[in-house]
């Protein structure tokens, strides 16, 4: 009898631990996703100027390892193509209860609002601003708080590219976020 | 014994008939679809409501909206309306959201629309749109309110084009 107690007690401890370890493990989908940001192309240290042009909420998201956990997130630029930040903008946010949310753009052009700041019941409107110039995403967030899933670097059927303020310097009189 | 072996050869015959004729390529199992003549106002409200890029215009969706606010059905357009400079939704993608549509629960649709609409809530996609089906994207319609008018008269065979502009500009 005692040898058969010891192998069932060894093969229940290794399965318990085995299950452990793969919950543990976490959700390989979002450990991928992490992954493939890279190191950070900016050279930024952690923070709040960090990953600009990067999906936030892929960290930031309430999954990690970003501690912070955004509602919102993205790099706003100057002009359509360009690499110029947004610096001092203003990302006017309304929700679908016209509940309002203003936060400013950094010196790299990032903005952020923590799930603690705001809950918007979604989707959500965005316009942003610097002084005069003003512009409106023309289609809402439905649910993404990553600016950058939708707004990749990449202009195609399935990205307007970066979020901008004005087509040109010349257009700093308003113009369209892209969709 | 001969009536057996007459018969034997006889279902045999019939089989080999049966097996052999071939059936009509002509032959379609058809969906009673709502008129795509009628489509475009729904069209343009769910590309408007449900199309963003973020939600329903990925391919990766099962129901997939394509329009000029969301997803672009051409490689060489991108999202963006002509009043952002872009290109307004073509008919191609009319359709291609049409045929998403429909093509969800073709026999369920056949049934709403043989019914003349009676009981959408029979289609998932009203139902989620409604909320009434676990849908992340939140109540988005209220049965009742302008953009249910717009996309229940399309079921019905009469759509409102009215209330679907009007919805469009009614809500974000």
């Amino acid at each position: 009898m005692r040898p058969n107690l010891g192998l069932g007690l060894g093969f229940g401890l290794t399965l318990g631990l085995g299950l452990a370890l793969f919950a543990c493990a976490g959700d390989p989908v979002h450990s991928d996703a992490v992954d493939a940001l890279g190191d950070d192309p900016t050279g930024m240290p952690n923070g709040p100027t960090h990953r600009a042009g990067q999906p936030c909420l892929t960290c930031h998201g309430g999954s990690g390892p970003g501690t912070a956990q955004f509602i919102v997130g993205g790099t706003v630029y100057m002009f359509k193509d360009q690499s110029d930040p947004l610096v001092g903008g203003t990302v006017h946010l309304t929700d679908a209860t016209n509940a309002t949310f203003d936060v400013p753009t950094n010196e790299v052009g990032n903005f952020f609002v923590t799930t603690a700041e705001w809950q918007p019941v979604f989707p959500v409107l965005v316009k942003i601003s610097k002084d005069v110039a003003e512009a409106d995403m023309i289609s809402h967030i439905g649910r993404d708080g990553s600016c950058a899933d939708c707004h990749t670097s990449t202009i195609g059927p399935r990205s307007p590219g970066p979020p901008y303020l004005a087509l040109t310097p010349e257009d700093l009189g308003g113009g369209d976020a892209g969709p | 014994m001969k009536t057996r072996n007459f018969l034997a050869g006889a279902v045999v015959g019939m089989a080999a008939f049966v097996a052999c004729s071939s059936p009509n390529p002509d032959a379609r199992i058809g969906v009673v679809a709502p008129d795509r003549s009628q489509f475009d106002p729904v069209g343009a409200l769910v590309d408007h409501r449900c199309g963003s890029l973020d939600c329903h215009g990925q391919t990766s969706r099962n129901l997939q909206v394509f329009g000029c606010e969301g997803m672009r059905l051409d490689p060489k357009d991108t999202p963006g309306c002509r009043n952002a400079g872009g290109t307004d939704t073509t008919e191609a993608e009319y359709d291609a959201t049409y045929r998403s549509i429909v093509g969800l629960e073709p026999a369920v649709m056949s049934d709403v629309v043989a019914n003349k609409g009676a009981h959408p809530e029979e289609l998932t996609f009203v139902r989620k749109a409604r909320q009434q089906e676990s849908h992340k994207g939140g109540a988005v319609i209220v049965p009742g309110d302008e953009q249910d008018v717009c996309i229940t008269s399309w079921l019905a065979g009469t759509t409102d084009v009215a209330t679907c502009s009007k919805a469009l500009t009614d809500f974000p």
